[in-house]
Order: structure tokens, then sequence, then C-alpha cells
């Protein structure tokens, strides 16, 4: 189990010394299933995602998993994925197994060839894995992220506007496959178009600002 | 092990991806050396009375080493993570110790090839009178590169918290170059500013360099690596300030901003 209670975080710089505050004083709690924050623009899904991942440290609050308060000076950032903008995930010079084989090694994952090959072909990647990054366009590379992340097999994963670079066929079995293992896991999917979670995920999961 | 492997893999394989890059590093090093060669050639008389071997020949061995520090290996590829924005995914608590182990043994790699090539290239063609003891020179080129990694790392610390370190790497590299004995033996600069030469590393590993390739030092005889050693105490304090940069940059929130 995920909880958050009272996170607030602001952008800051130092000179000169600013804060832009982004999250303030936000609570939100989440078990097993598929979870899905609809807001708008700039409200910030992304900010909120990154500080789950560890990405960044709120101001305060707390952030506990599984009953157990966390320490942001050690946090458990290998308990996550998340899935976020496609360019930024991956070298661009690599090919799309070598990207994925560095970041398994980085995160002390067994590469198993035979799982990423069965997830490429459902994803329809098998072609495009021997790759370099910057030859794909950013609906494959995002389907490369999705690889990568099924194949982590984390017990949370958080996706920021996963579906806006993919098409409406893949998106459907991206889909199926998340309803699939969410008796499993927790999956937040953070989206400002609610049309594409629709039918998908559960509406009592969604939370709407 | 393994972690740091597959991450200096990915900068070989970054490296080789633009395929002119690693030539031009050697050409650059080549072409800087001919210039001090044809100033050897022309200007001999000026420069050697405070030089007991020939200039270009002092050139050569402190230009290589310099090299380890003004490759500038290990900035140049932390901002290049950041510009990427892959930055934030290389740095979770639990890999940023392999990160820049990578990166100083990259970098390491990458200028001890060079130093070799070169070290080749001068005997196959007769231009200098090499008495290297290579014991020593392994040993100096490694005490060097930690030396130096400490800095640089310190460095990409700033590159991390102000966006903007490639200047101060820039100016390190320009004092280093200066007041170590780079293009001229510290004896040249006035007493007033000599002080600053005693606690910059290169100037040490500059010194033990003239001395293993033309003197054949042993270890025990230069006392420069001695003191360089002090200098790798630097290293624990770089990758502590490093960890904390990256942690303010989190609550900052501009860990992948450029």
């Amino acid at each position: 189990m995920l909880e958050l209670k009272n996170i607030s975080f602001s952008y800051k710089t130092i000179i000169p010394f600013k804060k832009n505050k982004v999250i303030d004083n936000l609570s939100l709690k989440f078990d097993k299933g598929l979870y899905s924050i609809i807001a708008p623009n700039g409200w910030g899904k992304t900010t909120l995602l990154k500080i789950i991942k560890g990405f960044l440290i709120p101001d305060c609050g707390e952030i506990i998993i599984n009953g157990v308060k966390t320490k942001f000076k050690n946090y458990p950032s290998d308990y996550f994925s998340l899935f976020s903008n496609p360019v930024k995930n991956f070298y661009s010079q690599l090919t799309v197994i070598e990207n994925i084989k560095l970041f398994l090694i980085l995160e002390d994952l067994k590469i198993d060839l035979e799982k990423i090959n069965q997830f490429s072909k459902i994803l329809g990647i098998e072609n495009y894995l021997n790759k370099k990054t910057q030859e794909l366009s950013t609906g494959s590379i995002a389907k490369a992220i999705f690889l990568k992340i099924f194949i982590e097999d984390k017990n949370v994963i958080l996706f920021d506007e996963p579906f806006s670079n993919i098409d409406e066929k893949s998106s459907e079995i991206i889909k199926s496959y998340l309803t699939k293992i969410s008796t499993q896991k927790t999956l937040i999917i953070a989206t400002s178009r609610k049309n594409e979670i629709k039918g998908f995920v559960n509406e009592k999961n969604i939370i709407s600002y | 092990m393994k972690k740091i492997l597959y991450l200096i893999r990915k900068n070989f394989l970054i490296e080789i991806h633009y395929k002119f890059s690693l030539f031009s590093l050697f050409f650059s090093t080549l072409f800087t050396l001919l210039i001090f060669f044809m100033i050897d050639k022309y200007f001999k008389s000026k420069i050697s009375p405070f030089l007991s071997v020939d200039y270009f020949s002092y050139i050569f061995s402190s230009f290589l080493i310099f090299n380890y520090s003004s490759n500038q290996i290990i900035t140049n590829s932390i901002t290049s993570d950041i510009n990427m924005q892959i930055f934030e995914n290389l740095v979770e608590n639990k890999f940023i110790n392999y990160y820049l182990w990578s990166l100083i043994i990259y970098s390491f790699i990458i200028s001890t090839t060079e130093l070799f090539l070169f070290l080749i290239f001068a005997k196959l063609t007769g231009i200098l009178n090499f008495n290297i003891n290579y014991t020593s020179l392994i040993i100096l080129i490694l005490i060097s590169s930690l030396s130096f990694s400490a800095l640089s790392i310190i460095t990409a610390s700033f590159t991390v918290l102000f966006k903007r370190g490639n200047i101060i790497s820039f100016l390190i590299s320009v004092i280093e170059s200066f007041f170590s004995g780079v293009y001229f033996p510290i004896e040249v600069i006035s007493d007033f500013l000599r002080p600053i030469s005693k606690i910059l590393p290169m100037t040490y590993s500059i010194k033990a360099s003239y001395k293993i390739f033309y003197l054949k030092s042993s270890f025990f005889n230069t006392p420069e690596i001695k003191i360089l050693l002090i200098f790798c105490i630097f290293l624990p304090f770089s990758f502590y300030l490093f960890k904390k940069s990256v942690y303010l940059s989190k609550k900052l929130g501009n860990l992948s901003q450029y």
C-alpha cells in the first residue's frame, strides 16, 4: 500500500531565490489496483509522480510504503517504475535492447531475453529491438519504455500520460495487460484526458481535479 | 562490477556513435603537440635554460598527463546526461557510486589509450629519447587520474546544482595549465604566485612525469607521487559533495533541468 500524507512541493531557484508552489498539502492513498489521476496541464501530475518515484523531494509531507515511513535521504526508488516522456528515458544513441539491458543491470534485475522477446512481440516492436532509439518514432519509443517497465515488474508502476503517443490498437493491448496485472500491483495513471481511461479504470479509483 | 562495466560500455557506444569524436580527440592532441614541436625548433635558445631536457620533450610528457584532467570527460558526460534529461534515472541512491566510478574509469581508459598511442608514435618516429620507467608510469597515471577525478567530480557537483559548471571546469583547466607547469616549468612563474602551484595536484604529476619519462625514476625516487596520494583523499569528499548536490537538486526540482 502506498500513502502520501500532506505533500507540498515548490520548484525553486537559488539565484535569485524564487519559489513556485506546485503541490500544496496533498494526501492520497493507493492500494493494489488501477488508479487514475485526472487533472489539467500544469496541475503538477508529473511533479507528483516524480516525487513518488524519488526524483524530487517534497518540501514537507510523508510517503508511506506498506506502513513504513520512507526517508528521503535513502528513498527506495527501486520500488517504483515510472513511465514518463519517452525521449527522456532512453539514450538515443543506443539501441532499444542496449538501453533495456543497461537499466535492468543497474536495477539488479535479470536479463530475461525470452521475456523481452515475448513482450516485444505483444507490443509489436520485435523488429525495433536492435535499432537505435533515435531512429524510432516517439510512439515506438513509448512502446519500448512499456517493454522495459513490464520486464522490470515492479510493485508500483507510475504512468505519466502513457497513451498520448500510442496508436489505438496498441493502447488497447497495453490496457488489457495492465488490467491483468492490476490485481497484483498498484498502477497509477496520470492524464489530462478523461476519455483515455474511460471504461478502463474503475470510477471509484479515479481522482479528478 | 557488472554495473560499472555496463555504464562504461554505454559511454563507449555513445562515443562510437559520433564516428569522428575519438579521432578528433587524438588529432587535437597531435596538432597541439606539433605546435610545441615547432616552438621548440625555432625558439629553443629562449626556453631551454630552464629545462634539463629540450622544450618539446618537456611539453610531450606534461601535456599527456595534463590530458587526464583537461579532457573533461567526467564533467562533459554528466552535462550531457543532464541535457538528455536521463540524468535523474542514473543518480538514484542505489546507482550513484557506480555511475561516478564508471566515469572515472572511462576517463582513465580514454586518456591512457591516448598516452600510449602517442608514446608508440613518438617511439616509431624517433622524435624523442625516452628512458621510461613503465611501472612508475602506470602508478603515476593511476594516482593522477584519481586525484584529478576528485576535482572533476567537485566541479560536476556545481553543474548539477547551478547548471553552469562548465565555466568552473574551464577556469580550473586554465588555472592548472598556467600554474602547474604544463607549458613552461613553474620556475618561470614569479615567487609571489608560486604557492598556487603547490596546491595543485597537476604540478606534482607533471614533475613526476618528467622524472619518469626521461630519468627512469622509480616510484621510491619520485616523492611527487606520494604527495599526489594525499590529494586522493579528496575523492571520497567529492563523492559526498556530488551526492549532496543531487539531493539538493531534487529538493530544488532542477535535477533534469539545464
